[in-house]
């Protein structure tokens, strides 16, 4: 093996939505970074190939054509791979893994990661979420409570932007918000109504990471104000919506302390046994197949939840015989993710002479988890959140042919009010989740495969259940018509929202990092991405991961000025 | 061409068919659906209002998405549905459909348009998909999307109360 002796003050593994944070956190206060990134380089604007496209400008309108589906049943899954997007999405066959149980892994390899995809959503926890495992008796105890991350929250929203109303909810705590995007009328009609019949329930406009308003702070990024598009997975060339590409890499880069290395992938993390810290990676080009090591005095390990999971199983040494940092045996357990197995959807014929116009690309309502708050109430733990969209669609005569039918489609008619929402529930990290390295099989790079083994419980059903009956019960409150529900049968992965496997904890002996996201047995390694949680709550998790990753990094090089680390 | 399908229009048809589809035997099905696709669009998105379709390429369009978006075995019932178009306008008018004129070509779309039941189930199947895919092509050609500005690439607003004049 060649060591070219390539020495940095930290490296980051991966550059998407954590590590693109943890870069600029760490350029910005000085330290010489190596970002190493599996995927290829992905530039804002000039990498985003169809952002300008017209629908008419792809062959199948941006569908996808059988035979892609066909090569790649698991992506295909996902909502947002179309012809205008592909690009940005991992296909089934290239990065192979094993599924004990099914599980749709969805994955962006490139710089940007999964940020040029993601929906945007940004809610931050609140102390009813950080305290659930302790309250409840499931996972560990978180080590911090909202106090701890507050200031973070505060720090990451303004730089990335986030849209949003201070609503005054206990459970979703207020923040620095550009101005909201409204709800349209029949989802504030929604909101009075279920006003006036629950106490405990808020529909309130979805917080989302685009740029209603932009700051001097995103001004100076070079991005502007979100033009409405929602063409988002294309990558925005406006730089409306925040990605690592757009906003975090490009400010780590100015500060000219960063090296960004695409097409690397970190195969596992080097122990010193003498001074019992890490010394640095190892890494496969996965263009020339070269094998080199670079060393650091700090590394953050920002690769996604499974792949970090898979790094520090892969990360063997004598001291450390089953995984960097896994005394406990806990690496690779407890994981959990975001129930999103059931919908609703209904029609409203109320406010007929009222449309909507433009596009909203928070996308409407959404409904903190109002089960279970306070106390324990119901046969399930924990709850759900929800959204809430109301849209009103154009609708044409479709039985009609000849000159009837053009002119339908020239003069289309405005239908009934279309209400849909879907629930993201709570799951309880279970010793059995588990991801674990394959003993037979290998990528191409010799990494083992990684098998995943998650599954919903009767935890899950009971809620999901109770979802369906609630939302049936507020939308026939408010007077919604052919109401229709719907359990979706999805594997867990589609939420995309997989957390945990190397969990944050007081305790060395039941979890793997502490408080600062420092791993407890090997101090100059941080873990900040998904995988790091310790339960998952109900909130879109990446504004979180941010939040921790710039934390943590504050954290690492203070310890660094004190020479602890 | 596409042998088993030509097999299959062979095995259940009447002599004269017979005689005819072996004059077209050189059209594989897909060239066959074609032409279908072409009648159909003539007869439910006809010129008119200023437009003339055949500017559009929709016929073009919809080949392309039943040829790249269904799975073979919804193919197999295009290729069915086909054949089973041929049979019904042998046994009333006693020529394959292509032969019609255009009084009842018309006649027959306009059975498939109304779901009639005496037509095979796998005909409507095609002739369904077909609609589906003339009436998409339309609304989201570059006529519409772009010069008629019914899609904005752009939009730069939301407005959730838009009265309605
Ligand atoms: C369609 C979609 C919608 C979503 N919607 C939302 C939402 O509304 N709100 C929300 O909060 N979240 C959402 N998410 C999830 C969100 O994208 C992720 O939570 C977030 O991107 C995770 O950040 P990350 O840095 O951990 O991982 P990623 O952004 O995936 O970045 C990880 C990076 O590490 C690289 N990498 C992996 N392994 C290695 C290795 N061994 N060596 C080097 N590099 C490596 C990868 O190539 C990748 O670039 C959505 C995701 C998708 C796809």
């Amino acid at each position: 093996m060649e060591n070219k002796d390539y020495k940095y003050d930290a490296i980051v593994i991966g550059s998407g939505i954590s590590g693109g944070w943890a870069a600029k956190e760490l350029c910005e206060k000085g330290l010489k970074t190596l970002v190493l990134e599996r995927g290829r380089d992905v530039t804002h604007i000039k990498d985003y190939p169809t952002t300008n496209m017209y629908p008419y400008e792809f062959v199948h309108r941006m569908e996808q054509p059988y035979a892609v589906k066909q090569e790649n049943p698991i992506v295909s899954r996902c909502y947002a791979f179309r012809e205008d997007t592909a690009h940005f999405f991992v296909k089934d066959k290239e990065h192979p893994y094993i599924q004990d149980k099914p599980f749709d892994w969805i994955r962006g390899y490139q710089v940007g990661g999964k940020s040029l995809l993601w929906a945007r959503q940004t809610q931050r926890w609140s102390d009813y979420d950080f305290e659930g495992p302790a309250r409840d008796g499931f996972a560990v105890d978180w080590p911090i409570r909202y106090n701890d991350i507050k200031p973070w929250y505060d720090y990451v929203e303004k730089f990335i932007g986030v849209s949003g109303n201070n609503d005054g909810l206990a459970t979703l705590p207020d923040g620095y918000f550009q101005k909201a995007y409204p709800l349209n009328i029949v989802e504030q009609f929604f909101k009075d109504r279920i006003k006036t019949g629950y106490s405990d329930r808020h529909v309130i406009s979805a917080r989302c990471a685009h740029l209603s308003d932009p700051s001097s702070v995103q001004i100076a990024q070079g991005r502007v104000q979100c033009q409405n598009r929602k063409l988002c997975e294309r990558g925005c060339p406006f730089g409306g919506y925040f990605s690592s590409n757009s906003s975090t890499l490009p400010v780590a880069a100015k500060t000219g302390n960063l090296t960004l290395r695409p097409h690397s992938v970190v195969s596992s993390i080097i122990f010193d046994e003498v001074t019992q810290k890490a010394k640095g990676v190892v890494v496969v080009d996965s263009e020339t197949n070269e094998v080199m090591e670079f060393e650091a005095r700090i590394i953050f390990v920002c690769a996604s939840t499974i792949n970090t999971n898979l790094l520090l199983l892969n990360s063997t040494s004598a001291s450390h015989p089953n995984g960097l940092g896994n005394s406990s045996g806990v690496l690779g357990q407890y994981l959990a993710f975001h129930n999103y197995n059931a919908s609703i959807r209904a029609a409203y014929t109320g406010h007929l002479d009222y449309r909507t116009d433009g596009k909203n690309p928070a996308g409407g309502g959404y409904i903190p988890r109002f089960r279970n708050v306070v106390k324990q109430e119901t046969s399930f733990l924990r709850g759900y959140a929800t959204t809430v969209g109301a849209s009103r669609p154009e609708t044409i005569d479709s039985a009609a042919m000849g000159d009837q039918l053009r002119q339908s489609l020239l003069n289309p008619t405005l239908g009934d009010w279309r209400v849909g929402s879907h629930m993201m529930g709570e799951t309880i990290p279970k010793i059995s989740n588990t991801v674990s390295l394959s003993t037979t099989e290998k990528d191409k790079w010799g990494i083992p495969l990684i098998r995943i083994a998650i599954d919903y419980d009767d935890n899950d059903r009971l809620m999901t259940q109770d979802y369906l009956e609630q939302m049936a019960e507020m939308f026939e409150y408010a007077g919604f018509k052919n109401i229709e529900t719907n359990i979706r049968n999805q594997a867990p992965g589609l939420d995309i929202h997989e957390m945990g496997g190397v969990r944050m904890g007081l305790d060395p002996k039941s979890s793997i990092l502490n408080k600062w996201n420092q791993m407890h047995e090997c101090k100059n390694v941080f873990v900040t991405d998904g995988s790091c949680m310790t339960s998952v709550s109900t909130q879109n998790p990446s504004l979180t991961f941010m939040a921790l990753t710039a934390r943590a990094v504050d954290y690492a090089v203070n310890e660094m000025k004190k020479m602890n680390l | 061409m596409n042998r088993r399908g030509f097999i299959y229009r062979l095995a259940i048809i009447s002599p004269l068919l017979a005689f005819k589809l072996g004059c077209t035997a050189s059209k594989s099905e897909w060239e066959l659906i074609s032409g279908f696709v072409k009648d159909v669009r003539n007869v439910i998105l006809p010129s008119g209002d200023n437009i003339t379709m055949e500017e559009l390429s929709l016929e073009r369009f919809v080949l392309t998405m039943l040829q790249d978006c269904f799975s073979p075995d919804e193919q197999q019932r295009f290729f069915e549905g086909r054949g089973a178009l041929d049979r019904y306008c042998d046994k009333h008018y006693k020529r394959i459909f292509e032969d019609l004129n255009s009084e009842n070509k018309l006649a027959i779309i306009s059975r498939l348009n109304a779901k009639d039941k005496e037509m095979d189930k796998e005909t409507l199947f095609l002739f369904g998909k077909i609609k589906a895919k003339i009436i998409q092509g339309f609304q989201q050609s570059e006529l519409m999307m772009k010069d008629r500005k019914r899609y904005e690439l752009v939009p730069g607003r939301y407005n959730g109360y838009y009265k309605i004049a």
